[in-house]
């Protein structure tokens, strides 16, 4: 399992302020702790703040209050060791898929003849040779995230942060990516935390599932799952097992988002 | 009946042709007095009669000067408005300076720099300096402050920032708009650099011109002038088709990036 | 807000204006420049209220400004026409769309010379070019304008029993509007340069013939009193066309 502590969040806050004075409260006290090497997801209702913490967790936002820290070292900023995948303006446009995944590795002072069977291996494992010198706007939405993510590996980075990568997806193009996703983080064992307000995703996704509530933002529940990961997709998701920890973290999502539309 | 091919070129060259056909016969069936409105195979005519030695001259030295005044805009419109639109107190600063010479016609220039530097090179290279590098600051500034956050967060998550990150996320993105800024300034070029050489007449095409028109050779007169504006048009087609060129990434469903 | 916090609020939005008020009369002052190429900007300022004063700028300003209005009103309705007409109907569209993007990009200065030929060298070739200039990005804008209302709309207000005519009155006319007020916000400065090029090039009374006669007399302060009174006009007209778009357009606000 994890052996050691990865990503560190103690009581972590953030405000903003708001338009007409006063201020908004998009995270409250969120303590969290993410070891290596595990996948991690946080679910909530739309608006609860979940991506806000994502960005504080990827060093785009600063927090308002408490402390967070990777590897012991407090976060300050964005990082190479931390790399993120956005649901939309993921890739450059003006560059081709060849071109946007060497984007990373010409900054990792790699040689260039390295650098080029780096981004072709990556471009196999995402299957899209044959791609190389397309646009992103030639590529349908699935391609275009397998792109994301792919670039996103060239930078290697410890930690994949993921926010709804999948969320502007149709239905079978994104089962298609979790699986995707998930060959990827057994073959790299890297850490990752996963955001989605899709339940179900979190659950075939990850090994534990952080639940967030209505804004203010404050996790308020965590599940460990216990799925048996060697069976096939259909059958994992159709044994009593998926569907009773799905209930369970569906009803507490569900209730805090009635909460959220109710206020 | 048409190939489909075919349709859009017969669709924009239709009514310029009917025109020009409606022109010439107009002039000749004498409905207009030929020395007011030469007919367009006189004003071919009186073209050859002026011939390349005469002409090109003139043409290549206003072209001349449109093209650097305009490169210099270019330059200088694409850093100053990449300033501005990265530093609140460059944008403070020259915001107010701009904004006073928008409403000033630039060719109101032209005798301030016959004064400061003599008629020839300079002053028509430094209003069309002038003319072109607002329009270029105002689009620059709207495209590098546009471009989504998300983006620049991917290349910050790469460990990216300051110069790197200019040149090789802010600046191409930006670039959709700067190319329209640019696309406006060169109308404004051919624009101010023509109305600098009028008020000058003694240089360039304006030359030609005036010299024409005193002399009461009229068709020659618009011969010159129809050169200029073909010229002109040539210029913006050319820029255009470099533009949609430079920009084939585009995705033109959603102009500052979409979905990508 | 009160006055010394609207004082201070105004200040640092245009610090660097007064700065370059100042440097342009310290430079002028110390004799780094000749007079006749950069007078002083008090000079400049004295001589502009002077000529406030014995109302020698009345008749060049109402004489610019009357050749740009009327330029500006024909082609408001030339163009307002043409673009409207081009979004309905297919044939229009085929026979000015095409005449349009061409002479949208041409440099219409260059027909100030057949424009005196043809009408002399007063009002009525600047009122002319004013027109050329300015009905092209009328005429595009309202055509863009109409043609961009969704089709859903139109649909959606017929099925709602609206007759032809109605859908003309509520739902094209007034995006049309919207596409005029955005070409005339283009349109108006165009006007105001077309005109005082054409008085700069062909003489015959009002702002830009004014100027070019103080240069040929190296009346140099004359000149830049005569720039500050264009630059001054540029501004206050856009304040009054932005007020104006407020009052028609109050349902579609721009930023």
């Amino acid at each position: 399992m994890t052996s050691s502590a990865k990503i560190v969040l103690a009581g972590v806050g953030k405000s903003f302020k708001a338009a007409g004075g006063g201020e908004i409260v998009a995270v409250s006290d969120a303590s969290i702790t993410i070891g290596a090497g595990e996948f991690v997801t946080i679910v909530g209702p739309s608006g609860c703040g979940k991506s806000t913490l994502l960005y504080i967790i990827g060093g785009f936002v600063s927090r308002s209050s408490g402390t967070i820290t990777m590897d012991g070292r407090p976060i300050e900023g964005p990082g190479v060791e931390r790399g993120i995948v956005f649901q939309e303006y993921a890739l450059f446009p003006w560059l081709t898929v060849e071109q946007n995944i060497l984007y990373p590795l010409r900054r990792r002072n790699l040689p260039k003849n390295e650098q080029k069977a780096e981004a072709a291996r990556l471009i196999e494992v995402i299957g899209l040779r044959g791609f190389e010198r397309r646009f992103p706007r030639e590529l349908s939405g699935g391609m275009r995230q397998r792109v994301a993510i792919a670039r996103t590996l060239a930078a290697d980075p410890d930690v994949l942060l993921l926010d709804e990568p999948f969320g502007a997806l149709d239905a079978q193009t994104r089962e298609i990516m979790q699986d995707e996703l998930l060959r990827v983080w057994r073959a790299t064992s890297k850490t990752v935390c996963l955001i989605t307000h899709d339940v179900t995703e979190a659950i075939y996704l990850s090994q534990r599932v952080l639940i967030m509530s209505a804004r203010p933002g404050r996790i308020i529940d965590e599940v460990r799952i216990s799925l048996d990961r060697d069976l096939p997709r259909e059958e994992c998701e159709t044994s009593a097992a998926f569907a009773e920890q799905r209930n369970a973290v569906w009803l507490k999502v569900r209730r805090e988002a009635l909460a959220a539309a109710t206020r | 009946m048409v190939p489909e091919r075919l349709q859009p070129w017969l669709k924009a060259l239709a009514s310029p042709v009917i025109l020009v056909l409606l022109w010439e016969a107009t002039v000749r069936a004498g409905l207009v007095d030929a020395e007011l409105l030469p007919s367009p195979t006189q004003i071919l005519v009186a073209l050859r009669e002026i011939g390349a030695a005469e002409l090109m001259p003139e043409l290549a030295a206003t072209l001349f000067r449109i093209a650097v005044g305009f490169a210099l805009a270019a330059v200088f419109g694409v850093l100053l408005g990449s300033w501005m639109a990265l530093s609140e107190r460059a944008n403070g600063f020259f915001y107010p300076i701009l904004a006073s010479t928008y409403a000033i016609p630039k060719s109101s220039f032209i005798p301030l720099f016959i004064l400061w530097f003599g008629i020839g090179f300079w002053p028509i290279v430094l209003v069309v300096f002038i003319a072109c590098a607002l329009p270029v600051v105002v689009y620059t500034f709207h495209g590098i402050s546009d471009v989504p956050r998300l983006r620049i967060w991917s290349a910050l998550s790469f460990g990216v920032s300051g110069r790197d990150l200019f040149w090789s996320v802010q600046l191409p993105a930006a670039m959709p708009e700067i190319l329209v800024g640019m696309r406006i300034a060169l109308g404004f070029a051919f624009t101010v650099a023509i109305a600098g050489e009028m008020i000058v007449s003694t240089t360039g095409l304006g030359k030609l011109i005036f010299s024409y028109g005193e002399g009461g050779v009229y068709a020659s007169m618009f011969a010159v002038i129809s050169v200029l504006l073909v010229v002109a048009y040539l210029a913006d087609l050319l820029f255009m088709a470099f533009m949609n060129h430079y920009l084939r990434w585009l995705d033109r469903g959603h102009v500052s990036g979409g979905h990508a | 807000m009160n006055m010394t916090a609207r004082l201070r609020g105004a200040f640092a939005a245009s610090y660097s204006l007064i700065l370059v008020c100042l440097l342009w009369e310290a430079v002028a002052g110390a004799g780094l420049i000749r007079e006749v190429f950069l007078p002083r900007l008090s000079v400049v300022l004295e001589r502009l209220f002077a000529m406030i004063a014995d109302g020698s700028l009345i008749e060049p300003i109402a004489v610019s400004i009357a050749r740009s209005a009327a330029g500006l009103a024909i082609a408001v309705v030339v163009g307002s026409i043409l673009g409207f007409l081009s979004a309905r109907s297919r044939i229009v569209d085929l026979l000015v769309s095409p005449l349009l993007s061409i002479g949208q990009p041409l440099p219409k200065v260059a027909l100030i010379p057949i424009l005196i030929l043809w009408l002399g060298v007063y009002s009525s070739s600047k009122v002319a070019l004013v027109f050329i200039t300015c009905v092209f990005p009328i005429a595009i804008s309202v055509q863009a304008a109409a043609c961009a209302v969704p089709k859903i709309l139109l649909w959606s207000s017929r099925s709602l029993g609206a007759s032809e005519f109605d859908v003309i009155r509520s739902v094209l006319l007034p995006a049309s509007l919207a596409g005029l007020m955005s070409g005339l916000r283009v349109a108006l400065p165009l006007a105001l340069l077309a005109t005082f090029t054409a008085e700069m090039i062909g003489g015959g009374g009002g702002l830009g013939a004014a100027l070019m006669y103080s240069q040929r007399l190296f009346d140099t302060p004359t000149v830049y009193a005569y720039l500050l009174v264009m630059l001054l006009m540029g501004i206050g007209l856009d304040q009054l066309f932005l007020r104006l778009r407020h009052r028609l357009l109050r349902w579609d606000e721009e930023k």
